[in-house]
């Protein structure tokens, strides 16, 4: 125990290591940000631009949101060092490279689809690659970004040594009012983006269970 | 509609992790990650009508 003093007070002597926790707020809501823009604009392509989205495409989605929950898991649970028996940290960067593997998959599944040459590839690309790449960089990224959070990350036991089952359920509540008012803004995006892509896959596959492999229409108001 | 009940799943998803429940935030990560799992490998596997 008296080792763990001298371990804590080291770190606390350190400048920048009183900054670190605001700069690990940053990054993780950077990396949320960063996900509604990405996901924002495969809805801008399929409204605005015209392209129905393929089913790899809506699965490569459905992992980029669920890349993205670790990190939002992270910001909301922060002040705590475990939550019900688990790491805060643990488990939120473990949801989201758990995702990034099986979107990582997903989009690497589609990239050699249309890798051969002569092969014009599924939709436009943007910026020179098509959206299925852009997503692999997406998930490369998140699983880097993720480990390296995990390595350089604080332990929140070393600036706050509280668990979320030692505390009364009113200073619990207390916390998590005090979350910013831009988490909840992206908050807010995030989850409006989950809402879109729920009707806008509804309208593309109506009543069947599955979407078509190459869509054309809004399946929904066809029928 | 596998599909969109999957986006339901992850709107579920969000709202526990905000309300910060963490067994349930487990329990729907797993679905919305195995249901994600078993449907790319219903599209992978679809067309090539595998005789298993």
């Amino acid at each position: 125990m008296s080792q763990m003093n001298e371990v804590t007070s080291s770190h606390e002597e350190h400048s920048a290591w009183k900054l670190w926790p605001r700069i690990e707020f940053v990054i993780l809501h950077f990396c949320v940000l960063a996900i509604c823009a990405v996901l924002g604009g495969a809805l801008w392509v399929q409204f605005v631009a015209g392209e129905y989205p393929c089913p790899l495409c809506i699965l490569q989605r459905m992992a980029m949101i669920l890349s993205a929950m670790g990190s939002i898991f992270v910001i909301t649970h922060g002040h705590y060092a475990r939550v019900q028996g688990f790491s805060v940290m643990g488990l939120g960067y473990g949801m989201s490279i758990l995702a990034a593997l099986v979107g990582l998959a997903i989009a690497t599944r589609q990239i050699l689809l249309h890798i051969a040459p002569g092969d014009l590839g599924y939709g436009s690309p943007v910026l020179g690659m098509h959206l299925y790449s852009w997503a692999a960089v997406v998930f490369l990224v998140v699983l880097l970004v993720s480990g390296l959070m995990l390595i350089f990350g604080r332990s929140p036991i070393l600036h706050c040594p509280v668990c979320h089952e030692a505390e009364s359920p009113e200073d619990s509540k207390k916390k998590f009012l005090r979350l910013r008012w831009y988490s909840w803004c992206i908050f807010w995006i995030f989850g409006a983006i989950i809402f879109i892509n729920v009707f806008a896959t509804f309208a593309e596959s109506g009543f069947h269970a599955f979407l078509p492999d190459n869509p054309s229409s809004y399946r929904l108001f066809e029928e | 509609m596998i599909a969109a009940g999957i986006f339901l799943c992850l709107f579920i998803l969000l709202i526990v992790t905000l309300r910060r429940h963490a067994w349930p935030t487990v329990f729907f990560f797993f679905l919305s990650l195995g249901s994600i799992a078993l449907l790319f490998l219903h599209h992978a596997t679809d067309s090539l009508k595998l005789n298993l």
